[in-house]
């Protein structure tokens, strides 16, 4: 691996950013498209999980991502009603090339989510940090970067956490 | 406190306080007289396999140790140093021969025992510590089928008699398992803003699915998964259970939603351990619940841990099949993951309803839940036992008529 000419990091970062805004605006059927048609999304419960044969936080093949944005814009999602706000927060890019031209960031992601409405009501209202590592495996599209794998430690992995259904 | 302010149980209706959901009081007593009386489930074998072999955790609010000592027996001990009441063990997992308080130095051994005092010689009058022998630990300890349960009543009938006739069904579950016993795998934990006995009412409640879990249901049928299919098939087929000791079941259904060729090998391996008629009734899902605070599930085991009264910890353990294809337990953990898991498309609409019900049990004017559903159409099986449709509310009168019974003092000859 070796370090990236600044405009590769720059570009890497404006896809992350670009990343963040989308899930913030919930246009997540255009969030899939940013990855790989084999492209895994995978919160390990602990870093070395294997994701077939033990349990993780998340984990998404096309499929089954595809599933959960289907049941966020289109089914009556008791968890998302109503829907979270969020901001997702990347900071902490580290971008790495590898020889075969695709590339390792790393990044720190904090998303602040609230859901709108009455405070007076247990779990509305009440605006939550949820914080991760993340780690993208990304490979070049024309101008810009697909996902092959993007991979996120929580900090409380292996811990209680309240709802959960947004897109981290 | 009186138990009319909180139970009507007059035949045509079954009705509940939503006070039992926020009373600090109530609060105090299920701490007593359903953490410290009841039989707890603490733990599971297969989560201590060595001698040394710990887990940290809580009966109720009680914090816990439960070790596995250097002769192979478990142990269930207060995690409250005996000096100055420290935690003596802060990691929740671990092997260790002994447990050395961090705050003045007293020791204790893997089974309990006080190793020594820290500068003791001197120090203390005759006699002074005669009383402390060790960690204070659980009055019984006892295991069924891999299943740790602990009691701090001294009292306490014995294990097998607080499982009553829900035992043969804690047997099939288990017998999923070709070769005995299950592994647990570490837990998918949630939290949520309610009180415990929401979990408690919810697993084994078959009127909610058709309605809250219609999202998961029309996504998965939107992408060619058999759901819906599957829970009508159940409503159809299943039954609900109330015991006369607090437990409930839900069942109905294919125990595991295993493709054709992994669920042929699955049932040959089965058999070749039971007749034809124990294969089909193992190959039943169902949701055993065990009062007060776990479900044994098709796939996992899901416990629950008040934290006040308005707060609860779940947690979701993957049990592990033994005896089988790999690729069984890899699809059943996909399986359960993609439903029940941290960010599945139905455990969190469960735990968000609980918060729901939390706020509306704020109200003033509400005075009282209605759990009558099915009154009337109850098959009695003797031995504490009823029957009825799933969609009956057997499970949640059975769970709360032995939790007035040890709160509020609830007449035992009312009960069923
Ligand atoms: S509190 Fe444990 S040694 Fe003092
Ligand atoms: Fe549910």
């Amino acid at each position: 691996m070796t370090h990236p000419t600044e405009t590769l990091t720059h570009s890497v970062e404006q896809f992350l950013y670009r990343e963040a805004r989308l899930l913030d605006e919930r246009a997540l059927e255009e969030w899939l498209t940013l990855f790989t048609p084999d492209g895994i999304y995978f919160m390990p419960m602990f870093g070395s999980s294997d994701p077939v044969r033990e349990p993780s936080v998340l984990f998404d093949t096309a499929g089954t991502r595809a599933q959960r944005v289907y049941q966020l814009l289109h089914t009556p999602h008791y968890a998302q009603i109503p829907a979270s706000r969020t901001l997702h927060q990347v900071t902490n890019i580290e971008v790495w090339q590898n020889a075969d031209e695709t590339v390792a960031a790393y990044a720190v992601t904090v998303v602040h989510e609230v859901r709108p409405g009455d405070p007076g009501q247990v779990s509305i209202g009440q605006v939550r940090t949820i914080e991760g590592r993340a780690r993208y495996d990304l490979v070049r599209a024309s101008d810009s970067w697909l996902i092959a794998k993007k991979t996120v430690e929580l900090l409380t992995h292996d811990l209680p956490v309240r709802n959960l259904s947004f897109i981290f | 406190m009186n138990v009319t302010d909180f139970v009507v149980d007059n035949g045509t209706d079954f009705w509940i306080s939503p006070r039992v959901y926020t009373d600090q009081e109530l609060y105090r007593r299920e701490m007593e007289q359903v953490f410290r009386t009841s039989w707890v489930y603490v733990a599971h074998e297969s989560e201590l396999t060595k001698p040394g072999d710990y887990l940290t955790t809580h009966v109720g609010e009680e914090p816990v140790i439960v070790s596995r000592d250097d002769t192979g027996k478990i142990n269930v001990l207060v995690n409250a140093c005996r000096h100055r009441a420290a935690v003596v063990c802060r990691e929740e997992r671990g092997n260790s021969k002994a447990f050395r308080c961090p705050y003045h130095g007293w020791a204790y051994r893997n089974n309990g025992d006080l190793i020594g005092v820290a500068q003791r010689v001197g120090a203390y009058l005759d006699g002074a510590l005669r009383n402390v022998d060790g960690l204070l630990r659980a009055a019984k300890v006892e295991s069924y089928r891999g299943l740790i349960f602990c009691t701090f009543d001294p009292q306490a009938p014995t294990l097998i008699e607080h499982l009553g006739t829900v035992r043969r069904y804690v047997d099939l579950w288990a017998d999923m398992s070709p070769e005995p016993e299950g592994r647990l795998l570490p837990p998918h934990r949630f939290e949520y803003g309610g009180n415990w006995k929401m979990q408690a009412e919810n697993g084994a409640d078959g009127y909610h699915p058709a309605v809250l879990h219609q999202s998961a249901f029309e996504t998965l049928d939107h992408f060619g998964v058999r759901s819906r299919a599957l829970s009508n098939e159940m409503l159809k087929v299943g039954k609900v259970r109330g015991f006369k000791e607090g437990h409930a079941i839900l069942e109905g259904g294919p125990v595991a939603r295993l493709n054709p060729k992994l669920l042929a090998s699955y049932q040959r391996a089965l058999r070749e351990r039971h007749d034809e008629e124990r294969v089909q009734q193992i190959l039943l899902r169902r949701h055993i619940f065990i009062f007060p605070n776990v479900y044994l599930m098709d796939g996992n085991i899901r416990t629950i841990l008040p934290r006040s009264v308005d707060r609860t910890e779940v947690r979701s353990y993957f049990m592990e099949l033994r005896g089988v294809d790999p690729a069984i337990n890899e699809e059943r953990l996909s399986d359960l993951q993609r439903r029940l898991g941290t960010t599945g498309f139905i455990g969190p609409d469960d735990l968000e309803t609980f918060a729901a019900v939390q706020t509306g049990s704020r109200s003033r004017s509400l005075r009282w839940m209605v759990m009558s559903r099915g009154l009337g159409r109850e098959e009695d099986l003797g031995d504490g036992e009823l029957m009825a449709l799933p969609s009956d509310e057997t499970p949640q009168r059975a769970i709360y008529r032995e939790w007035a019974r040890r709160v509020l003092a609830y007449p035992s000859d009312r009960s069923l």
